[in-house]
């Protein structure tokens, strides 16, 4: 495992965290990509 | 004579209104009283509802309900009449501000601590402009659409620059009687959570409808300040109103402003800030008039005042209100005072007696009390504006987008420009261009990483997995951005409520009213947001119908399944499929409605009454604001949810049960799993594991049936599926289940059961008519 890997793996980790803490953090709430922000889970 | 027999550009007064219920008090609340007087404006190209004209607006009317309403005919055109107040140059009574009211009123000196915040209710008729002056207020950037009813929720935010305060958007309303369920949110925030003041914005270029519900917020006794609204356009077609006469008169501060150009918005936020700080309440809230009509109303409404004070005492509601709507039979008020025997027959006699001195109902003599006050106030206070040229332009307009033989065509010619242009012209082509840029990068990033000697895994979950799948579903971002840019263009400019109001009897036909296609084209873009806005339907049959219908509208996530497939499949007849795809869509929710109607929403459609704004060129702020939502929602979906999704679908098809990595991706768990499911499919012509999997990641979001297939299928997806195939596939995904959030919407709004319901009836149909597509084609010697 060269330094590429390890550089590339803490990114992909770091990546996917992210993308579960932010998925966590709306859950429940309107997580659609098109919404007209016109129901309450889409107060910016 | 009846209002339905009146002839276009005839003029009547009212003079009987006739049906019952929620409806008849609607309908009061509107204007359509007793001694008001209409013009009728036009019919809607099927021949019903009817557009009228009553106390300076348009009004739209099913000729049924038209037919209830007594009319005598009027020589005179009532449009033609503009008066001139009486000027009276009163000095500026000084409310909303020190000084002079101080000075009259010491007891009010005191103001609320520092440290108390400041809560108002930011309240009006529908497209009003609340949004745009809540925007204004906060510096936020909520929606603003032009058609009645774009708020369904209440919003919240402080005031800019005004940390200690807190400012809530409610949804419009007419009158503080809950008629439909956004209604009930409006007037309960504002009887249950208690505001320190009230900010009421009022259209002053249809002053005399907005008065209304101005009048019964005084009754409550809150702190509150009239924001006259659209004050530019009033002067700027000649008209004026004497603000000092009309504070006087209404006894609260009242601030002419324009919101969409930010003028006299300081002003009201002073004034409102001054008014809750120290809670000066309006100083009018009695509108009878003891001379008016022998004063039986007076009498009426005093009585009754006196007899139910203790009882509006406990239950923590205004007096004046509550006696109000004692009379009007309003049964939300009557439970909350809790009258015994004897008060309830008291209430009965003294509303009986009015209604015999007055001739009028009871509904009908307070909602008479209250317009009478208001034309007194508007006769000494405003000079109406000539026709407005954004009328006169809306009517032009209206000729053409609304006449009898020219709506129907041009709302397909509309409709059908808009899909023409965004998957076959703009959002095409600038798809083809990042799509270009992503596999240019994607083959950068590839080289990159061999000559680096990246490990061999790692390599594959980057270009195998995530760039191919969140790529994949990136690519799509001008397609979407671009069918959201012309939507907001059709409501923006007040086409939607246009479409509304022509749509209405072809609905009617399948169980639905005119209000409903509001939803369906928002469902077009999103079933989230249409589940939502299902909220200004004013019955509960019609809002559970068209709950129920609105995921058969495509969804904008489902347009790269379409786009990907159809370049795959069909390369010369993409845009031709897709449109196909969105008819299907819709002509399977007529099916469905017919199906509804007969069977579990049995009846009609409550009646249609809607109020038609006129043609505005959409600000470019709000649309782009709009559009850079849009894209920066998407963009947070690809990199989130549709993210993980290509992570953990690259994970299971490259590892078997002992978390080996595999050669061939038959043996990995994915396969294993989405095999047993598979054969359910196999008629469908899409037996396939891959094709299984990926409509199954689709319930987690549309995009994501795309993103799968990319990860999944390291070669041509041609070869996986015959033509045939990919059709039944496409119909599959049009109909099938929506995704987890429009569940979710569902669910909020009807409940688990109907939640449920819904993902099980969508598969079936799905599936029937996938199979009845695959069927059929291969009759026609498909493959």
């Amino acid at each position: 495992m060269n330094a590429a890997d390890i550089i590339l793996i803490v990114l992909i980790t770091a990546a996917v965290i992210g993308a579960v803490v932010h998925c966590v953090k709306k859950k429940g709430s309107c997580n659609c990509g098109c919404c007209t922000g016109s129901c309450p889970n889409c107060k910016k | 004579m009846t209002l339905k027999e009146l002839k276009i550009g005839g003029s009547a007064v009212i003079t009987e209104v006739g049906g019952e219920g929620a409806l008849r008090q609607h309908f009061l609340d509107m204007g359509v009283i007793p001694g008001a007087e209409v013009k009728v404006l036009k019919y809607a190209p099927l021949g019903d509802p009817m557009e009228l004209l009553i106390h300076g607006y348009s009004l739209s009317l099913r000729l049924a309900d038209a037919a209830q309403i007594k009319v005598t005919e009027l020589d005179k055109d009532i449009a033609a009449e503009v008066e001139e107040p009486h000027r009276k140059h009163r000095e500026h009574p000084g409310l909303g501000e020190g000084g002079r009211y101080h000075e009259a009123h010491p007891e009010k000196n005191e103001p609320l601590p520092d440290d108390t915040k400041l809560t108002f209710a930011l309240v009006g008729n529908q497209n009003s402009g609340k949004t745009t002056l809540f925007n204004r207020l906060t510096g936020s950037n909520q929606h603003v659409g032009n058609f009645p009813g774009v708020t369904v929720d209440r919003k919240d935010g402080p005031i800019k620059g005004h940390p200690n305060t807190l400012v809530t958007d409610l949804p419009g309303i007419y009158s503080m009687s809950p008629y439909s369920s956004e209604e009930v949110v409006s007037r309960s925030f504002v009887l249950d959570e208690k505001p320190r003041g009230i900010i009421n914005i009022v259209d002053a270029t249809n002053i005399e409808r907005n008065l209304y519900l101005t009048m019964q917020l005084l009754e409550m006794g809150v702190p509150m300040v009239v924001a006259l609204n659209m004050m530019d356009e009033v002067t700027a077609n000649g008209g004026s109103v004497d603000i000092n006469e009309m504070e006087a008169m209404l006894g609260v501060p009242v601030v002419p402003i324009s919101a969409a150009k930010n003028s006299g918005v300081d002003e009201l936020i002073d004034h409102a800030e001054h008014v809750a700080r120290y809670q000066e309440e309006p100083m009018r809230q009695d509108f009878c008039d003891e001379n008016d009509c022998g004063g039986a109303v007076h009498r009426c409404i005093h009585g009754i005042a006196h007899l139910i004070e203790d009882h509006a005492k406990r239950a923590g509601l205004p007096v004046r209100f509550a006696a109000n709507k004692v009379i009007e039979g309003d049964e939300l008020v009557l439970k909350q005072l809790e009258l015994d025997e004897n008060e309830l027959e008291t209430v009965g006699h003294i509303v009986l007696q009015m209604e015999k001195e007055r001739g009028l109902d009871r509904s009908a003599a307070i909602a008479d009390m209250r317009f009478s006050f208001i034309q007194k106030v508007c006769r000494e206070t405003v000079k109406k504006p000539r026709e407005s040229i954004g009328h006169i332009r809306s009517r032009r307009i209206d000729k053409l987008l609304t006449g009898k033989f020219t709506a129907i065509p041009m709302f397909v010619l509309i409709m059908g420009l808009v899909f023409w242009l965004t998957f076959g012209v703009i959002g095409a082509g600038l798809q083809g261009l990042l799509e270009t840029g992503i596999d240019k990068l994607i083959a950068l990033a590839d080289k990159a990483m061999k000559e680096a000697e990246v490990n061999e895994v790692i390599h594959s979950l980057l270009v195998d997995g995530v760039f191919a799948g969140v790529g994949s579903v990136l690519s799509f971002l001008p397609i979407i951005v671009t069918l959201f840019f012309f939507l907001s263009l059709l409501e923006d400019s007040g086409y939607i409520a246009r479409v509304a109001f022509f749509m209405d009897k072809a609905l009617r036909k399948i169980g639905l009213s005119g209000r409903s296609i509001v939803p369906m084209l928002i469902g077009f873009g999103c079933t989230v947001p249409a589940v939502m806005a299902t909220r200004t339907l004013p019955s509960e049959r019609d809002r559970k119908m068209t709950i129920l219908l609105t995921p058969f509208m495509s969804c904008t996530a489902k347009l790269p399944i379409y786009a990907f497939f159809a370049a795959a499949f069909f390369p010369d007849k993409s845009t031709p499929i897709v449109v196909a795809l969105y008819l299907l869509g819709i002509i399977t929710a007529i099916f469905a409605a017919c199906l509804y109607k007969g069977t579990v929403f049995k009846g009609d459609a409550v009646p249609f009454v809607m109020e038609l704004p006129n043609y505005r060129l959409p600000a470019a702020k709000n649309v782009l604001q709009l559009l850079w939502d849009k894209a920066k929602d998407f963009l947070q979906r690809a990199f989130s949810v549709i993210l993980i999704a290509t992570v953990a679908v690259w994970f299971l098809q490259k590892f078997d049960m002992n978390l080996h990595m595999v050669k061939n991706s038959e043996e990995s768990i994915l396969a294993a799993f989405s095999g047993v499911v598979a054969p359910v499919f196999k008629p469908l012509g899409l037996g396939d594991w891959r094709i299984v999997t990926s409509l199954v990641t689709g319930f987690m979001a549309k995009e994501s049936v795309v993103s799968t297939l990319e990860v999944l299928f390291t070669g041509d997806v041609t070869t996986a599926m015959t033509t045939l195939g990919a059709a039944s596939l496409l119909v599959f995904s049009l109909l099938y289940t929506p995704c987890v959030a429009a569940v979710a919407a569902v669910k909020r709004e009807l409940g688990k059961k109907w939640a449920l319901t819904l993902v099980i009836w969508q598969c079936a149909l799905a599936w029937v008519i996938a199979l009845i597509v695959r069927l059929v084609g291969l009759l026609m010697g498909g493959v």
